[in-house]
């Protein structure tokens, strides 16, 4: 579906990713874990399109076609999805108005029927029950006033709702309290199929004991320096990272 | 852009028309009028050297505009296209001649009392010769002066105490000149007693593609315990030029709230100013400009608090795109009597090009000690990330900009607290977004 080969990135001048490779399938779920500034985010916001970054080397291919061709819009009609770090804040666009034009504009980009305001109610109203955010989240401004864990459950809020084929948690599970944490978990445990695949990144092992990752990916200063199966995740709990920083050819 | 005359001419000029206007009448309120004429002459037009104009491009009106006499130049009015609430009263002046045509009155409460100045100045010049004495208002600016000598056009609205319910008038002003370089000297006097609510929609509506220049005089005075709500939108022709000075006066307790959108115009200057003249009175001044192409939209406004009690809130907030240039002043004044005084006063400003510029300046003169008083201006442009989150959930870059900037003006336009009157405004904002994106769509 996704498949990453041999790609640098920098910043500025700077390279932050140096030589990644990740292949993700239709049904997978992989967890990309690692220290700040290992260049997880970069990774993220490189699949996702956002500016500033230069690609110096290397590819990613989606579905046969080069992913960075596209602009963002087009990433995610064609089914990409990210849940932001840090989800921004929006003044004076209302949350449910905001799905709507998201949700219609890739239906109107895949040839499907837009939908008109009271089907996208019904739908929304169903799809905000799954994270257990109140109704009235849909009537204030983007983001706006929403406390950390409301944020974040409202990113699984338009990921249910986008139903992406790849869905890429950019530390969705930080700052959250153990609820949260759970509702999320659900969220994407319920997604989960055999079409869709996810790349969960994360500082910690603790969401992952909530979620079944088929592969984990360590990543050290730009580089995949391990991956693996979930006991890693496990020994990185109990090690840390140190015992790693040895980089391992592949 | 016309090129600057010599101002000493324009003066003439003015004199010369007031001579041609009222040179012939020896009234009281010709006395008054000529009282002010001098004090026109004697202070001359603005200069950037004043403090209140220094970021202000007055050479569009630097011109020897002839004085428009209120009278039926248009006949017909099918090609008049402008946007009203057509199940509320409405007062409309077209080219400053008050139009039956279009106006409807029919369902003003009895007590009330509109009439246009023209019929007063024919009927009653004495009774405008009284407000003018008991209020002058030419120290707003020296427009007003301008406007004191010569203004032969505007309404009279008074309304009694204890009007048991609130009611909405629109007064709207089209301006479609039949020469060039009309000027058109307007005067709105509006008195509101006690106790009573009233609602005024005013419209400045510029039509054709000739060059001309309203001077609009507004003095409102709320009664005691008055609630009023005052919009004010300003869409001018593209070669509309438009100074407007209000001066708005509260009794104590009285709840005044003004809207001022400005939209359309090359050139819009707004001298606003509350005096909080009661214990208890409560201002809020809120106002939008949506400026583009070279536009100059020209907000200053003052608030004086001179008794107790009384609070101020002001969200001014802008939008400003290719070379188009807004300046917003906002000076808060608390007088030494006006202890316990809560004031606020917020500017925001969007900026969606290079080119556009907003000069923000707030100013505070405090004299009492026991007071809180918060201000706030931003200058910004559309921020990044957020693009980038709408961008990144399938939704166009040109669309997601537009939800920004819609998103923006909402917060002003929230404070409209009536349905209908928000909602004409909504739709003349949306309008404004469509027209930009006209001519550069890719």
């Amino acid at each position: 579906m996704i498949e990453i080969k041999d790609l640098h990135v920098s910043v500025e001048e700077k390279e932050i990713l140096k030589g990644i490779n990740l292949a993700i399938k239709p049904g997978e779920l992989h967890a990309l874990m690692g220290l700040n500034g290992s260049g997880k985010s970069t990774l993220s916001n490189i699949i996702a399109g956002r500016d500033g970054y230069t690609v110096t080397k290397g590819s990613v291919t989606w579905n046969g076609q080069d992913l960075l061709e596209l602009s963002p819009e087009q990433r995610a009609c064609e089914g990409i999805f990210m849940s932001f770090q840090y989800p921004v804040v929006i003044p004076g666009v209302n949350n449910m108005y905001f799905l709507k034009a998201a949700l219609n504009a890739q239906r109107k980009y895949n040839g499907d029927e837009e939908l008109d305001a009271m089907d996208f109610l019904t739908l929304i109203k169903e799809k905000i029950k799954e994270v257990k955010l109140d109704e009235s989240f849909l009537h204030r401004a983007v983001n706006d006033g929403f406390s950390g864990g409301e944020k974040k459950r409202n990113e699984i809020l338009q990921m249910i709702t986008l139903e992406p084929r790849l869905a890429i948690l950019d530390e969705t599970d930080s700052g959250l309290d153990i609820d949260a944490l759970k509702i999320v978990a659900e969220g994407v445990n319920n997604f989960r199929n055999a079409d869709r695949g996810f790349l969960v990144i994360t500082h910690y092992q603790r969401i992952l004991n909530y979620m079944e990752p088929d592969r984990i990916h360590i990543m050290i200063d730009g580089r995949i320096v391990k991956s693996g199966g979930r006991n890693l995740a496990q020994k990185i709990e109990e090690q840390g990272y140190a015992w790693l920083e040895e980089p391992v050819t592949v | 852009m016309p090129k600057p005359t010599d101002t000493s001419k324009i003066l003439k000029h003015y004199e010369h028309e007031f001579q041609r206007l009222y040179g012939n009448s020896n009234g009281s309120l010709t006395i008054l009028r000529r009282t002010a004429m001098d004090k026109f002459l004697t202070t001359g037009l603005p200069t950037p050297k004043q403090e209140d104009w220094r970021s202000t491009n007055l050479n569009s009106i630097m011109q020897a505009y002839p004085v428009a006499s209120p009278k039926a130049e248009l006949t017909y009015f099918d090609d008049l296209d402008f946007e009203y609430i057509s199940n509320l009263p409405r007062i409309v002046f077209v080219n400053g001649y008050y139009t039956a045509e279009l106006s409807d009155l029919s369902n003003l409460p009895e007590q009330m009392r509109v009439n246009s100045l023209t019929y007063l100045l024919k009927t009653d010049p004495e009774k405008l010769t009284r407000r003018l004495k008991q209020y002058p208002s030419d120290d707003v600016s020296v427009f007003t002066s301008l406007n004191t000598a010569l203004f032969n056009s505007g309404t009279w609205i008074e309304i009694p105490d204890n009007l048991p319910e609130s009611f909405t008038l629109q007064l709207i002003n089209i301006t479609k000149p039949t020469a060039e370089q009309q000027s058109y000297q307007l005067r709105n006097f509006i008195d509101i007693g006690e106790n009573s609510q009233f609602n005024l929609i005013e419209q400045n509506i510029g039509l054709g593609t000739e060059t001309y220049f309203n001077n609009i005089v507004t003095d409102l005075r709320a009664g005691r315990n008055a609630t009023i709500k005052y919009t004010r939108i300003q869409n001018e022709a593209e070669t509309g030029n438009h100074i407007s000075s209000t001066l708005i006066t509260q009794a104590a307790d009285s709840q005044v709230e003004s809207m001022v959108v400005s939209l359309g115009g090359q050139l819009i200057r707004n001298d606003l100013e509350f005096k909080l003249e009661g214990a208890g009175a409560t201002g809020n001044l809120n106002g939008l400009y949506l400026a583009r192409g070279n536009q100059l939209i020209d907000n200053h406004t003052v608030i004086d608090h001179t008794h107790p009690e009384c609070s101020s809130n002001e969200l001014y907030k802008g939008i400003l795109d290719d070379d188009s240039h807004a300046v917003f002043n906002g000076k808060i004044i608390v007088q030494p009597d006006a202890q316990k005084t809560d004031a606020r006063q917020i500017n925001r400003n969007l900026l969606l090009s290079e080119k556009a510029r907003v000069n923000t300046n707030p100013q505070l003169e405090i004299y009492a000690d026991d007071v809180k008083c918060a201000h706030g201006s931003t200058i910004g442009q559309l921020d990044s990330d957020a693009l980038f989150y709408l961008r990144s959930r399938g939704i166009t870059a040109r669309v997601a900009q537009t939800l920004m900037i819609e998103g923006f003006a909402k917060e002003v336009l929230e404070t409209i607290a009536d349905e209908t009157t928000r909602a004409l405004i909504t739709n003349m904002v949306n309008d404004w977004f469509v027209n930009g994106n006209n001519g550069d769509d890719s």
